[in-house]
């Protein structure tokens, strides 16, 4: 069963790959910037040159070969595009909400290109956010990695090709509130939640063994056993026992957190990034620890019981215990000023500009397995790139131009009033908006709270 | 709570749109002749003047030398224009789905029921279909003579049919019946898969569920000794021969992202796949060749009303407001205009009816050919195409000795304005159709309508007010309505007026989509009576004319 899996990932990745060989690469010559690279320090007027999607050269008086694009970057700064670990931008469903596990759903297939959320995205210099599964669910969907290619319809277009697989997990008050008291089920309260882990794993477990036995027999002369039920969802949770997927886990008090570290213990998984985490500051020597990374806000919290305690120092004690952190938008507001963001952590905290831009770029990349391709300015990286009016830690900073491999697919001055890629012919103009948008972590669930 | 912003257009007549009527000449022998009438025998085709025989049910010649045999019915055609019965693709011609609760009880809405959770690739066509279904006349009216059908509801509905539309009982119109599976994208409410992350999921698991049970199937049928029986399971067994290719799966796909996930999931599991019901298929023309899908395009697209000049409000309009319509009109010509690009990149299509009003279906067929569609190749997605595409194109899809007496007799060219079906024949049953106005309301009846009235309609979410003007200019009512919700003016369609009863309809828009509202009215001296409607929801609407009103 594994080899048929494994061959049906392979069919896919080839899939995927044979797709995504037709996304853009552009060639482009940004000059005379300041370049922050995250990796190798800042570097006054140099330049950065894009070959074909990548970074093929950063320096001083680089020449521009022959047809390719010059940007004059002088007074400007030019950085790594920023990565949002924590996004629900271009989905057109964030929850499955009907059960307590749904390892089987993936966001991959609910990727809308046309939601005009990844054009904004961009203009605020980030090109590459993780479309996340809501947390409705304790083992919620898969995730998808995203790069904000603008412009196109195609699905496959904005997968991050290669990007390892990521599913959510999700503690505490929703999953409490969607299946406990919304439908009367498993779990109702932070028990009933780790129990629902316990047994998925242990499930999955079994799963694993009973296809192991099967497979090891079929050929066998005289073998007459059935296979075992094929199920989806017990197939993507023996991948994350596999070690296959990253577990990003929405959550926010510290006793859950370390409850999740010690469950994963006892079943081998190791790849685990803590969402929200607002509670963290006080675990954060345990979850360096454990390896575990974390994606926070910057100052927000407060918005429901399980959250009433928290901190804007979070990130900075978190960075200073050595755990990974990030800055997350889970928002299409947010996303736009992610730059802003990390720059909270220097009033709170008093992180190094070095630490605080980490926070946006490559330390988010790390969480998604994709710090071998972007999340600095490095030669052979992505030519993921935004340039800066002002230092993106100013207040008065402001993104000037984003590119994604290397195509511009921002730029402040040839903003259009109507950016939108369809437009419906029978559309008015609506002045009206139905509801403000709030949490969109748990958009599809409503039906399943008791009001 | 609705917001309901009413927005809105047009003048419409008194007069009712005309209406066709539908008058079976019963066969008093089983030989019809149709004489001295223009055929196009099939796409690209064309026979002068020209007789088609018919016996039993069959075409038995065609040509301009064909003796009318003694007692054959001579139906006299002279300069009318002679076509292949049109095949439709997917519809719901002929069904009637029972009632669904509206909210089952469901204990564990992870693991509900398959069949309440829209799960039901197993049902076939056979109790739903009615012969008195009214879509089975309406297609027939408008040209078609035969259509896949299949039940509807939840992401399987079942396997569908090749129906003839006419017959006299349900099991009388079925042609090839498991003809193909139906699947949508359709969440199941409130349990899963609920949206589109479950569906597609479950699709796979599905799939892949049903191999394996085909596969242990196949080798406890050829060798059951010894081993445990593999348990009936009707959802698994539905998609035996899909994976076999032995039947293609219709997939409801009308927008560009269910498109792109429909041919996902062909790629990933490996089916027959036809893309069903297709409205923007023009980013994907690529897309869809390499994965070698077959499309049925929806004959329901936006409608495209030609503009009429108002000089003094496109003066007034802003450059945002302009530049919007110049997108719209461009996207139109997207909607009608993909035709013509598929039939130039070589992909067989045809058309499908799952919305559409088989009474405007001409309309849009003449709009694609405007934008850049053969009138061959037009012709060929409504017979040739269809009729190769589901394996029947040695029984119909050509006016051809030996097929079917499937036949369109149209007054004119039927791509040209104002050509009218005259007889539709189906299996050598002959329809034909006449016009007939509708009556004029009386001077008396316009009068007591016109003029302004003050209207409240109770919602649950509390009374909208507004004003509703009727005037009459030579026989013909217009008007518009106001509303207190956000104070905009909606032009009235389709306005219907007999003695006391007044009907009219105008859309509106609700955060961006639009929905028909449907008022329906009975009229006092000066006050009424009656009730709005829209989407399922209806309200009471009261109104007394207005005296200042009253010119």
């Amino acid at each position: 069963m594994k080899k048929q899996f494994s061959l049906i990932i392979m069919i896919s990745l080839f899939l995927v790959d044979s797709f995504s060989a037709q996304t853009k690469k552009g060639d482009v010559l940004i000059k005379n910037g300041t370049v922050i690279t995250v990796t190798n320090g800042t570097r006054e007027n140099a330049d950065v040159l894009i070959r074909n999607g990548k970074i093929s050269g950063i320096g001083q008086n680089l020449s521009a070969p022959s047809g390719v694009q010059v940007i004059d970057a002088t007074g400007k700064y030019i950085m790594p595009g920023i990565i949002d670990a924590h996004s629900h931008i271009a989905l057109d469903a964030v929850n499955e909400a009907t059960q307590p596990v749904t390892a089987q759903v993936w966001t991959g297939d609910a990727l809308n290109p046309l939601d005009v959320g990844i054009y904004r995205a961009l203009a605020g210099g980030v090109t590459i956010s993780h479309a996340m599964h809501g947390s409705a669910n304790a083992i919620g969907g898969q995730n998808e990695t995203i790069k904000h290619r603008w412009g196109t319809v195609k699905m496959d277009d904005i997968r991050m090709e290669g990007a390892p697989r990521t599913i959510k997990f999700a503690l505490g008050e929703n999953p409490t509130r969607v299946h406990g008291e919304g439908s009367g089920l498993l779990p109702r309260t932070r028990m009933g939640v780790e129990q629902v882990f316990r047994r998925s794993f242990s499930e999955a477990k079994e799963y694993m063994e009973a296809w192991d036995e099967y497979n090891n027999n079929k050929n066998k002369r005289g073998f007459k056993g059935m296979p075992p039920i094929y199920d989806l969802q017990k197939e993507v949770i023996a991948d994350i026992l596999r070690g296959e997927i990253i577990v990003h886990c929405h959550s926010y008090r510290a006793d859950e957190i370390l409850m999740l570290m010690e469950v994963f213990k006892d079943y081998g998984i190791e790849k685990l990034v803590f969402q929200h985490a607002n509670e963290a500051f006080k675990v954060a020597p345990e979850i360096a620890e454990f390896g575990a990374m974390a994606s926070v806000f910057a100052d927000w919290w407060a918005y429901k019981f399980e959250v009433y305690y928290s901190t804007a120092y979070n990130a900075a004690i978190l960075t200073q215990n050595g755990v990974n952190t990030s800055i997350n938008s889970d928002s299409g507001e947010l996303i736009r000023h992610l730059y802003h963001e990390a720059a909270k952590t220097q009033k709170y905290g008093n992180l190094t500009d070095h630490q605080a831009l980490e926070l946006i770029t490559l330390n988010p990349a790390k969480q998604l397995g994709i710090d071998n391709r972007v999340g600095s300015l490095e030669v052979g990286k992505d030519g993921d790139v935004v340039i800066f009016e002002n230092h993106p830690l100013s207040i008065y900073a402001i993104p000037q131009m984003t590119f994604v491999d290397g195509v511009k697919y921002f730029d402040i001055k040839e903003d259009r009033d109507d950016i939108r890629i369809y437009v419906d012919p029978l559309e008015e103009v609506d002045v009206m908006r139905e509801m403000t948008e709030h949490e969109k972590c748990m958009s599809n669930t409503w039906e399943f709270l008791n009001e | 709570m609705k917001k309901i912003i009413w927005v809105f257009l047009f003048i419409f007549t008194v007069l009712g749109p005309i209406q066709a009527q539908d008058i079976n000449l019963k066969p008093v022998t089983g030989t019809v002749a149709v004489t001295n009438v223009n055929i196009i025998p099939s796409p690209g085709k064309y026979i002068e003047n020209a007789t088609v025989l018919v016996r039993d049910g069959l075409i038995t010649a065609v040509g301009t030398n064909v003796s009318v045999p003694p007692g054959a019915r001579i139906i006299k055609s002279d300069s009318m224009y002679l076509y292949p019965g049109f095949i439709l693709g997917m519809s719901h011609a002929g069904i009637t789905m029972p009632k669904q609760e509206e909210r089952p009880e469901v204990k564990d809405p992870g693991n509900p029921p398959n069949d309440i959770a829209g799960i039901t690739p197993g049902r076939l066509v056979n109790p739903y279909l009615e012969v008195s279904h009214k879509s089975i006349e309406d297609w027939r009216a408008s040209g078609f003579t035969m259509a896949q059908t299949a039940p509807s509801g939840g992401m399987l509905p079942g396997k569908g049919a090749m129906v003839l539309l006419k017959g006299k009982s349900g099991g009388d119109l079925i042609l090839k019946n498991e003809s193909f599976l139906y699947a949508t994208f359709d969440g199941a409410r409130r349990m899963y898969p609920s949206n589109i992350l479950g569906v597609m999921a479950k699709y796979r698991e599905l799939y892949r569920q049903a191999e394996y049970a085909q596969m242990f199937r196949d080798s406890y049928l050829s060798n059951p000794t010894g081993k445990e029986r593999p348990m009936y399971n009707e959802t698994l067994e539905a998609f035996y021969p899909v994976i076999q290719k032995q039947i293609p799966i219709l997939f409801k796909a009308q927008e560009i992202l269910p498109a792109q996930r429909a041919i996902l999931l062909k790629e990933e599991l490996d089916f027959n796949l036809v893309l069903t019901d297709l409205k923007q298929g023009w980013d994907l023309t690529q897309e869809i060749k390499n994965s070698n899908s077959r499309v049925l395009f929806s004959l329901e697209l936006p409608e495209w009303k030609e503009k009429k000049k108002d000089t003094v409000k496109e003066e007034e309009s802003s450059v945002e407001k302009l530049q919007l319509d110049e997108r719209k009109e461009e996207f139109l010509k997207k909607y009608y205009g993909q035709m013509g690009e598929f039939a130039a990149a070589g992909i067989l299509f045809g058309f499908s009816g799952l919305d559409a009003k088989p009474g405007e279906v001409q309309k849009a067929l003449q709009k694609m050919v405007e934008n850049g569609l053969s009138e061959d190749a037009a012709l060929a997605a409504l017979t040739t195409n269809p009729a190769s595409m589901f394996g029947i194109n040695r029984l119909v899809g050509t006016v051809e000795n030996g097929k079917m007496a499937n036949l369109v007799i149209s007054s004119k060219p039927y791509f040209e304005k104002d050509a009218k079906i005259k007889y539709v024949m189906v299996e050598g049953e002959l329809f034909k159709y006449e016009e007939k106005e509708a009556s004029k309301a009386d001077p008396e009846t316009i009068a007591k309508a016109t003029g302004t009235w003050d209207y409240k309609a109770d919602t649950p979410d509390g009374p909208i007010t507004g004003t509703l003007i009727l005037q009459e200019t030579d026989g013909v009512l217009s008007g518009t309505i106001s509303n207190s919700l956000t104070g905009q003016e909606s032009v009235l369609q389709d306005i219907l007026l007999t003695e006391d009863r007044l009907s009219f309809n105008f859309d509106v828009v609700i955060t961006g989509e639009r929905m028909e509202v449907i008022a329906v009215l009975t009229l006092s001296e000066d006050t009424f009576e009656g009730s709005l409607s829209s989407s399922g929801q209806q309200y009471t609407m009261k109104g007394t004319k207005s005296p200042n009103g009253q010119d």
